[in-house]
């Protein structure tokens, strides 16, 4: 018995190319089928990938603007910047309402016409 | 591409700017207003545009406190003189004798009430340097007939909607 099982274990290797032993695999692990469109939607991803890389590439300026702004001395210096803007064209404004306010008072306290205006 | 995060930071940025500006420009503008010398007071504007002195502007005022009265006596008469003619024209389906009267003592009070304003804002001038004062009464003189156009263009237009 420990005989024919050494003699088994000698035996020669099973060929590759025998076609009934390719048969024998091919049934043993039969092949998935394919979604409908699974190449094509492979190659979308694939390009999808691809064109994600490259717009980073080409944005990277504005993620460095985004970070550069949250940086504690730029974001104080650009609200200043901006909180001065503001008043810059705030003061001519209210100048300019100011006055037209004032002359109208004046022109309702000396005009009869403006008092009876429809 | 833009990441969401970076896009938020952008938003977030740009409303902490916005809301920044807005408020300095706010701020800047409502801040003329406790400036002013004069708050409340109708002679405000003749002060500032023309930088008078302090009596300059005890005249005017004294000028300014006479005219008042007369100007509310004429704008009472005037609203009186309107409302007599709305009345004559209520159903009116022609220009009746009445109609033509009231229209005829609309136009001389109109005359007496302009010749008044002017007569009053050549006395003002007169308190004033002479450049302020001629300019003063330039620009009251325009304001006088401007206003008088005015109220035409308001009777026409009220016309023209009540009868298109």
């Amino acid at each position: 018995m420990l005989a024919a099982a050494f003699s088994h274990m000698n035996s020669p290797p099973p060929n590759a190319d025998d076609p009934k032993l390719r048969a024998l695999l091919r049934d043993a692990h039969p092949r998935p089928e394919l979604l409908p469109r699974f190449q094509e939607g492979v190659w979308q991803r694939l390009d999808r990938v691809g064109r994600r890389r490259e717009s980073a590439a080409s944005n990277g300026w504005i993620q460095a603007l985004v970070r550069g702004m949250f940086r504690p001395v730029y974001a104080t210096l650009g609200l200043v910047a901006v909180m001065f803007t503001g008043v810059w064209l705030g003061v001519p404004d209210g100048e300019t309402r100011l006055h037209r306010a004032e002359k109208a008072r004046y022109v309702a306290a000396v005009s009869p016409f403006h008092r009876t205006l429809p | 591409m833009i990441t969401t995060r970076s896009s938020g930071s952008l938003l977030l940025a740009l409303l902490v700017g916005g809301t920044v500006f807005a408020a300095g420009y706010w701020m800047a503008a409502r801040g003329r207003i406790p400036a002013n010398r004069h708050p409340g007071d109708d002679l405000a504007w003749v002060c500032r545009e023309f930088q008078l002195t302090d009596a300059e502007v005890e005249r005017i005022r004294s000028l300014h406190n006479g005219y008042k009265p007369k100007c509310e006596e004429m704008a009472a008469r005037i609203a009186a003189k309107n409302r007599e003619l709305e009345a004559a024209l209520v159903g009116a389906t022609n220009v009746s004798p009445a109609v033509e009267r009231g229209l005829a003592e609309v136009a001389t009070l109109r005359a007496e009430c302009q010749a008044q304003m002017l007569r009053h804002f050549q006395e003002v001038a007169r308190t004033m340097p002479s450049a302020q004062g001629a300019r003063y009464f330039a620009e009251m003189q325009r304001l006088t007939l401007e206003l008088h156009a005015e109220l035409e263009d308001a009777v026409i237009q009220s016309t023209h909607h009540e009868h298109p």
